[in-house]
């Protein structure tokens, strides 16, 4: 005899040691005391809520010896025989596989024969709603007044398919799915049978994870005591259902409350990678936002509670995350589990629904710091191929002219176009040398030139105190992963205070993100007048003979703001004419 | 055919083998995982190892006359249904059903591509798979559970065949075939960690040329350039192709990557960087979408295609206008390596 799974092995045999359906189960037992059977009966409801174990200790009970009782007594006769499998009277149908109107009509011929050694012949059709129309027709007739002694019990998980006639001919039963409770309980009465050990958080994971039905609960069960280990655990239950740790969706809200791009992101590409169940991980994420939103609701009276594992990250986000906000995100989470079902691309449509996530959480989006910008270029040998993108591939000079042509804010348009060929070309240097920190950061000295009033805006953002000691360096060449910034002597007292470590700490943070390698700050007192407008970017000193030509970069208004710093050169002038403005004294 | 010869999958290895020794196997096994990792051939050995009479630890024996006749394709007791044309229906599991209830040895049937059982075909399963005759095993195969009903999955013991990490398969790449870096990581990604596939695209001779146009097309929605002439030519062409799903992957992928990059401190590396992140978003799930209907409808492949482009183009020109900046800063694209 080969291994018989647990939920066939522990299969109940009497109405009470049903978990759940009470409903169900005491107006059957009531029935059966009072003798006052049904000769129909409809037993409908999902998947592993009891509805054949219900017909099973139905056909007993009817059949026992000692009836009228509210239970089978499981030791006569036909109580052994049924349960066994072996009575002649008490038939289990299989409807999806006998569906015709042939299957039907012998049903009907051989009903008409008197029961064997039991009281009632009983015809048990599971899954009825897959017998076709004709056989349902077909079967009308008997199904409202069978011959005496005949009794038949459908079950069905989908009683909408089943035509209303044949529905209302029969009593019909609707099972429910059970409650995390229930089946935690009937869990641990297993356990308890089969002697397995196991901790509590494994049990109401199980639980939950089978989704309101015994059976997922017993099959999960069952898997978890193959594995080795003597004590079933939830790391256990996790790795066998395919389940997301519980760290993990830990860190993933975390990320979304905190508006961290960069982890949400890795998290994601990590538990599609692990080949963890997705709409399990959805569903654990709907479930901790739900929660949260129900805890607002109730003014944390039950912070915590019902939390299913999820005690901690509910009551470190509680309060946290505003009320419609909550809401909003609950619907897009569930937006997105629909759209996995449809999904070619699992992990492209979990980063989407991350970023509309942080969004809406947030308003903006946090930007991606070093994650993503430090990939590796990659060479276009083959531009040519690319059509109507000639000016991309050809000469500067030329791309100059066409955008010319296109006579828009010429300026900027240079400024950026320049900007990016300056950084086409180191690009492939980079490859090969893959992140040599001294190169990569040489490279990126133009580019940070280039940039520089958005460093200092991202970390202004950041911490204002340090963009404001910041705010008179003026950036000076770039060696090794070292960024060299100069102050004039008035301001000493900047210089001193950005080198402190919180401020430094940003500053470096800032520029590491930017080029993808830790980079270091270093911050010097320059003799004599420091040109600051080579940290506006404009009229470069001569430091990089790239950035050197270039006439007119990336103007901001700080940098307007600072230009009287300068002498009223003609460079400024010539900014003011293009992009109005006036003259402001920044002291 | 035995589970040595299979790589990775360790925790599913561990799994299996000790439900195998500890005599916990369930009657009826779920073994999910996306097309190309591998369902089948551990589909085999599990059923060897199920029908040889004296494994060791798990392992089939490959010596007794069960294993032989299995590994020449004549086990008697093992039986194996595919689809029969596009669906598995419900009289091929009919006239299987009679060999279930002879009495002897153990048996074991195998169902590949279970997700593409008709409605009636799973549910005349249903009852077999709960309460099947004695020393009869059931092994599904299938995607993803949730393309079964619930019904029977609630019914089977299941397991998972995860995909291989990124880095993994570049490094498998690097190994075994001569690929340039970018190209192993390239085809890493395309293949989403499947092995089997991964190596099929890197063989594939077209791969490079395919990329370009691929990129081309990006490059043309994205900025607008094309007249409704030339896309509706885009959608005869391509519907006309056979490696159309790579293809789409692909424009996919750059559009994915282009709305990563957006969200970066510096967008100046980034040639979408004047498309908003929502259009990038919404070309990302619309392509999706389509792949899926492509693979899994029976759709007009020209009609889809012409559908997909235009409403691309119109996505991204609106936000053209909006953001004010034209096309001038688009620079051809730049593929971001996997972290």
């Amino acid at each position: 005899m080969s291994y018989l799974s647990l939920y066939r092995r522990r299969r109940p045999l009497n109405f009470k040691d049903m978990t759940g359906q009470e409903h169900i189960t005491r107006t059957l037992s009531n029935a059966l005391c009072s003798d006052h059977l049904a000769h129909a009966y409809l037993f409908c409801g999902p998947r592993g809520t009891g509805k054949t174990t219900a017909a099973k200790i139905l056909s007993r009970a009817m059949n026992c010896e000692q009836y009228p009782v509210a239970e089978p007594c499981g030791k006569c006769v036909p109580c052994k025989n049924i349960a066994a499998g072996v009575s002649i009277d008490v038939i289990e149908m299989d409807a999806a596989s006998n569906r015709g109107i042939d299957e039907i009509r012998e049903l009907r011929e051989r009903s008409r024969f008197a029961s064997g050694e039991s009281r009632y012949k009983v015809y048990i059709i599971d899954e009825a709603h897959m017998l076709t129309p004709e056989a349902c027709n077909a079967f009308l007739k008997t199904l409202e007044e069978p011959p005496p002694n005949v009794v038949f019990i459908l079950a069905t998980t989908d009683p909408s398919r089943l035509p209303s006639t044949i529905v209302s001919r029969c009593q019909r039963f609707d099972f429910h799915l059970l409650t995390v409770d229930q089946i935690r309980q009937h869990l641990e009465h297993i356990l308890e049978q089969e002697n397995w050990q196991a901790d509590s958080e494994a049990v109401t994971l199980i639980a939950r994870l089978a989704d309101g039905s015994l059976r997922d609960a017993l099959g999960i069960l069952e898997q978890c005591s193959a594995y080795e280990e003597e004590k079933i655990e939830a790391t256990q239950v996790r790795i066998v259902t395919g389940a997301t740790m519980i760290e993990t969706i830990g860190t993933l809200v975390k990320a979304a409350v905190e508006n961290d791009l960069d982890t949400g992101l890795s998290i994601i590409e990590q538990v599609v990678y692990s080949g963890r169940d997705l709409n399990l991980f959805i569903r654990d994420l709907t479930f901790i936002f739900t929660r949260l939103l129900l805890e607002n609701e109730s003014n944390g009276k039950q912070a915590g509670s019902n939390a299913h594992g999820f005690e901690q990250v509910v009551s470190r986000y509680h309060g946290k995350v505003e009320k419609h906000l909550l809401l909003d995100a609950v619907e897009l989470l569930h937006e997105v589990s629909s759209e996995l079902r449809h999904a070619h691309f699992p992990q492209y449509i979990l980063e989407v629904a991350f970023i509309r996530l942080i969004r809406l959480l947030h308003g903006r989006l946090k930007p991606v710091s070093v994650l993503y910008s430090a990939a590796v270029e990659q060479p276009d040998p083959d531009t040519a191929k690319i059509t109507q993108n000639a000016e991309m591939t050809a000469d500067r000079q030329k791309a100059e002219d066409t955008r010319e042509g296109k006579a828009q804010s010429e300026a900027e348009r240079h400024e950026r176009s320049r900007a990016a060929d300056a950084e086409k070309r180191p690009g492939p240097a980079e490859d090969t040398s893959d992140v040599a920190g001294k190169e990569a950061v040489e490279n990126h000295t133009a580019k940070f030139k280039e940039a520089w009033p958005r460093i200092l805006q991202e970390i202004k953002r950041r911490q204002k105190s340090t963009a404001a000691w910041l705010d008179p360096a003026v950036l000076g060449e770039c060696r090794g992963n070292m960024v060299r910034l100069e102050y004039s002597s008035e301001y000493t007292i900047h210089q001193i205070r950005i080198l402190e470590n919180s401020h430094r700490k940003t500053v470096e943070e800032v520029f590491s993100a930017f080029c993808g390698v830790p980079v270091t700050i270093k911050a010097e007192i320059v003799e004599g007048e420091v040109k600051r407008s080579s940290a506006s970017g404009k009229a470069e000193p001569v430091t990089d003979p790239d950035s050197a030509s270039d006439s007119a970069p990336d103007v901001g208004p700080k940098e307007e703001k600072e230009r009287p710093k300068t002498n009223k050169s003609t460079g400024a002038e010539e900014a003011m004419e293009l992009f109005g403005g006036n003259l402001i004294d920044s002291e | 055919m035995s589970f040595k010869n299979l790589v990775g999958q360790n925790e599913l290895r561990s799994l299996l083998f000790s439900a195998l020794t500890e005599n916990k196997l369930s009657h009826s096994v779920l073994l999910t995982g996306p097309s190309g990792s591998g369902k089948k051939s551990w589909g085999r050995a599990l059923s060897m190892a199920v029908l040889c009479s004296c494994r060791v630890a798990g392992e089939p024996c490959m010596e007794c006359i069960s294993c032989r006749s299995f590994l020449n394709g004549n086990h008697p007791d093992f039986f194996e249904l595919s689809p029969d044309g596009r669906n598995i229906k419900i009289d091929q599991i009919r006239s299987l059903r009679q060999k279930f209830y002879l009495q002897g040895s153990k048996k074991v049937c195998m169902i590949n591509q279970a997700e593409v059982m008709t409605a009636e075909a799973s549910s005349s399963l249903l009852k077999l798979l709960e309460d099947p005759p004695d020393d009869l095993h059931f092994i599904l195969l299938a995607r993803q559970p949730r393309l079964l009903f619930d019904t029977i999955v609630s019914r089977c013991q299941r397991y998972v065949l995860k995909p291989l990490d990124c880095s993994d398969i570049t490094r498998l790449l690097l190994d075994k075939k001569q690929l340039s870096e970018e190209k192993a990581s390239l085809v890493a990604r395309i293949s989403g960690g499947l092995p089997g596939y991964a190596f099929e695209l890197a063989d594939d001779e077209h791969f490079e040329g395919r990329f370009e146009e691929v990129k081309t097309l990006a490059y043309n929605l994205a900025t607008g350039c094309d007249s409704a002439q030339q896309l509706l030519s885009w959608a005869r062409y391509l519907s006309d192709r056979e490696d159309l799903t790579i293809f789409l992957e692909l424009l996919g992928m750059i559009y994915r990557d282009g709305m990563i990059q957006n969200l970066c401190v510096d967008k100046s590396m980034n040639w979408l960087a004047d498309i908003d992140s929502v259009s990038l978003e919404d070309s990302v799930m619309l392509i999706n979408s389509v792949i899926y209907e492509l693979n899994n409808t029976n759709v007009n492949r020209r009609l889809l295609l012409e559908k997909l482009l235009v409403l691309l183009q119109r996505r991204f020109s609106k936000c053209q206008k909006s953001s004010g900046f034209g096309s001038s800063r688009l620079e051809k694209p730049i593929i971001l390596n996997p972290v």
